[in-house]
């Protein structure tokens, strides 16, 4: 599946990262505690989170996440969307619940 | 980091590879005034400007192995959404002070998690290293340093193992009591 099968399923706003729509993602994984994502996320997940600040895309340079959802209608800080372009890391936002966009990845078939 | 402790041993990590010689480390809770503060002073190398500028940037590090840092600014995110924030004073040559606020009372605020493991980690594994650790809760509060203990243990070395076990249930009983007081 590509991640742009996921936006079209899930109705999600691409903040940055239009260009890399095509890659295919194999699993995903959900959590906030950077440190946790870092020791527990598979590479080529999806990644759905409520944190929006910076760090995250660090998270995700280190485990080779390629595509981030950040969840509950958060805005993703200025310098996270610059650094996300520089990292070529598609970053998308919803309004839903982190559970009702994993809930909904799975009937994708995630 | 899921516990505080683990914060505590990352920045202390930092000064030893910023060969400190002296580490002075202190952990303060205060119901009255709702404040977590914590604080790391070393004599280490310090901090360059232009690194101690973008230092709470993860992409800043010094480490040659891997592109981001992410010590510092996960610590520095989780001061914040703690309703505080992470300061540093650095001057080059001379050491580093880092300082830290949180609510006390704030829902996000981790765990402290096994702290007298890291201070016993901390004291016992570097035997040039003068580390002092005060912890205070309210009025209370218990002071461990490696001077006092190598003063106590005279030529026995601090990383003897009798000594590192006991070392572990002294620390582990003085920071439990300091809450269990009134």
């Amino acid at each position: 599946m590509t991640i742009q099968d996921i936006i079209n399923g899930l109705n999600l706003h691409v903040v940055t990262g239009e260009e890399h729509l095509n890659q295919k993602i194999e699993t995903g994984y959900v959590g906030d505690l950077l440190s946790v994502v870092m020791g527990k996320a598979n590479p080529d997940s999806v990644w759905v989170t409520v944190q929006s600040h910076v760090n995250i895309i660090a998270v995700a340079t280190l485990v080779d996440i390629r595509c981030i959802i950040v969840s509950e209608g958060f805005s993703v800080d200025a310098d996270a969307i610059q650094k996300a372009i520089e990292e070529e890391i598609v970053v998308l936002t919803s309004p839903q619940s982190s559970y009702e966009i994993v809930k909904q990845l799975g009937q994708l078939g995630i | 980091m899921k516990e505080f402790s683990h914060h505590i041993l990352d920045i202390a990590n930092n000064s030893i590879r910023g060969k400190a010689t002296s580490i002075q480390l202190s952990i303060t809770e205060n119901k009255a005034t709702n404040q977590f503060i914590f604080q790391l002073k070393d004599n280490g190398c310090g901090i360059p400007k232009a690194i101690l500028d973008e230092i709470k940037n993860p992409f800043t590090t010094t480490r040659k192995t891997r592109k981001v840092g992410l010590g510092i600014p996960m610590l520095d995110a989780t001061c914040r959404q703690c309703d505080g924030r992470l300061t540093i004073e650095t001057e080059v040559g001379k050491g580093t002070i880092i300082r830290g606020t949180m609510a006390l009372n704030h829902i996000d605020r981790p765990p402290m998690g096994n702290i007298a493991s890291t201070l016993r980690t901390l004291l016992t594994s570097h035997e040039n290293l003068n580390i002092e650790a005060i912890y205070k809760v309210d009025q209370h509060s218990f002071i461990v340093s490696t001077l006092e203990l190598k003063e106590i243990l005279g030529e026995v070395s601090l990383s003897t193992p009798e000594v590192v076990q006991w070392l572990y249930t002294y620390i582990e009983e003085n920071i439990t009591a300091l809450y269990n007081s009134e």
